[in-house]
């Protein structure tokens, strides 16, 4: 076994782990950090860490935890002037939104498309008047009455008709339209509606 | 709150150079790693430094060296952390000549309970009455521990089946 001995000689602490030896004895002793209270320290915090997790969520409310919905960029709301001509509307600005009549066979109301990038689901609401869908393509109109549920970017359709299939017109409406993602809301725009001269309308999105 | 010490740099210094190469050597046969030999090492000498009785003889305090060693290795092994990321063993680079290196290999080889009598025995020069003490076993058991660790060194060796 001289060679196992030999060969074991070999195996030895070299000058530069010894004196990393008597540094880190001579440190750990005199700040006290031993491996006891490290794992002390450690538990403590973490133990302080379980306690205020713990007192977090019993103790504050859901609303309080709930997550604030990132600010809504908003939509973009286009009209459709007497010509044809695609306005946006901004806020506090009267533009006109063309003409109807029950009597245009052409369309089933004034067009209004309403975009946004954020929104998975759009609520349209309006106090007077009729909301209907409807796609050249597909000649059948979708009456929808006073609300409907769209994805963003479609075309909706308000009809100043107090009920269907009557020549009696509204003069003002609001329509509100809401934006939805994950079935939370996630923001709001407000658009009046008033009658001009005639058949003629005008719009104008109302500031936040 | 410091410890108190009771030995001087000095003496921490006297202490470090007189058992480190000892602690080394038997934590490297139960571990296999130098890297995790040097932490028990350390671990070892903190121990002994912040220990209050004087040992009366060297011979005392060479054992207790051993023992806590051997103890603090054995916990290593033990813990989960050393069990999932087990250190790959990295055999016997640091001996030069080739058969030294083979015989190292082999014994290295053994089950750790054999590993530590041969070293014990054949490098520290220990009794097999001093063994079973050190290592809290029946001598007899040490005794065939011993014969039937030289049995799979002999099978290693004639064998040449050293680190396949």
């Amino acid at each position: 076994m001289n060679r196992y001995r030999e060969g074991m000689h070999e195996i030895r602490a070299s000058e530069e782990m010894k004196q990393q030896f008597i540094q880190q004895t001579q440190l750990r002793l005199s700040t006290g950090k031993s491996k006891i209270m490290v794992l002390m320290k450690t538990a403590a915090l973490t133990a302080a860490a379980c306690v205020i997790l713990v007192m977090t969520v019993l103790f504050i409310s859901p609303s309080q935890i709930s997550i604030q919905p990132k600010p809504f960029s908003g939509f973009i709301i286009t009209a459709y002037a007497a010509d044809g001509t695609a306005l946006i509307l901004k806020p506090n600005v009267q533009l006109p939104l063309g003409q109807y009549s029950p009597l245009m066979s052409s369309v089933p109301g004034l067009p209004i498309t309403i975009a946004s990038d954020e929104a998975d689901d759009i609520v349209v609401a309006v106090s007077e008047g009729n909301l209907s869908l409807w796609s050249p393509s597909d000649s059948k109109v979708h009456p929808k009455g006073k609300q409907l549920h769209a994805q963003p970017g479609i075309t909706v359709y308000w009809s100043p008709s107090v009920e269907e299939n009557t020549k009696l017109l509204t003069k003002k409406s609001i329509v509100s339209i809401i934006a939805y993602k994950n079935n939370a809301e996630i923001g709001r725009r407000t658009l009046e509606i008033q009658a001009a001269d005639g058949s003629f309308y005008n719009g104008i999105l109302m500031e936040d | 709150m410091p410890y108190e010490t009771t030995h001087s740099n000095d003496d921490l210094t006297a202490l470090v150079h007189r058992h480190a190469d000892l602690m080394m050597r038997v934590a490297y046969t139960y571990l296999k790693n130098t890297a995790d030999a040097q932490d028990v090492c350390q671990d070892v000498f903190i121990k002994l430094a912040k220990r209050s009785v004087v040992f009366s003889q060297a011979e005392h305090e060479k054992a207790w060296v051993i023992r806590v060693t051997i103890n603090v290795c054995k916990d290593l092994l033990r813990s989960p952390w050393k069990k999932l990321f087990s250190p790959i063993s990295e055999s016997v680079r640091s001996i030069q000549n080739t058969s030294n290196q083979e015989v190292v290999a082999c014994v290295l080889d053994l089950p750790a309970k054999y590993r530590i009598v041969i070293y014990l025995y054949y490098y520290e020069g220990y009794s097999t009455a001093e063994i079973a003490g050190l290592l809290k076993r029946n001598e007899n058991t040490v005794r065939t521990q011993l014969k039937r660790a030289r049995e799979l060194l002999k099978a290693c060796m004639i064998g040449g089946f050293v680190n396949e």
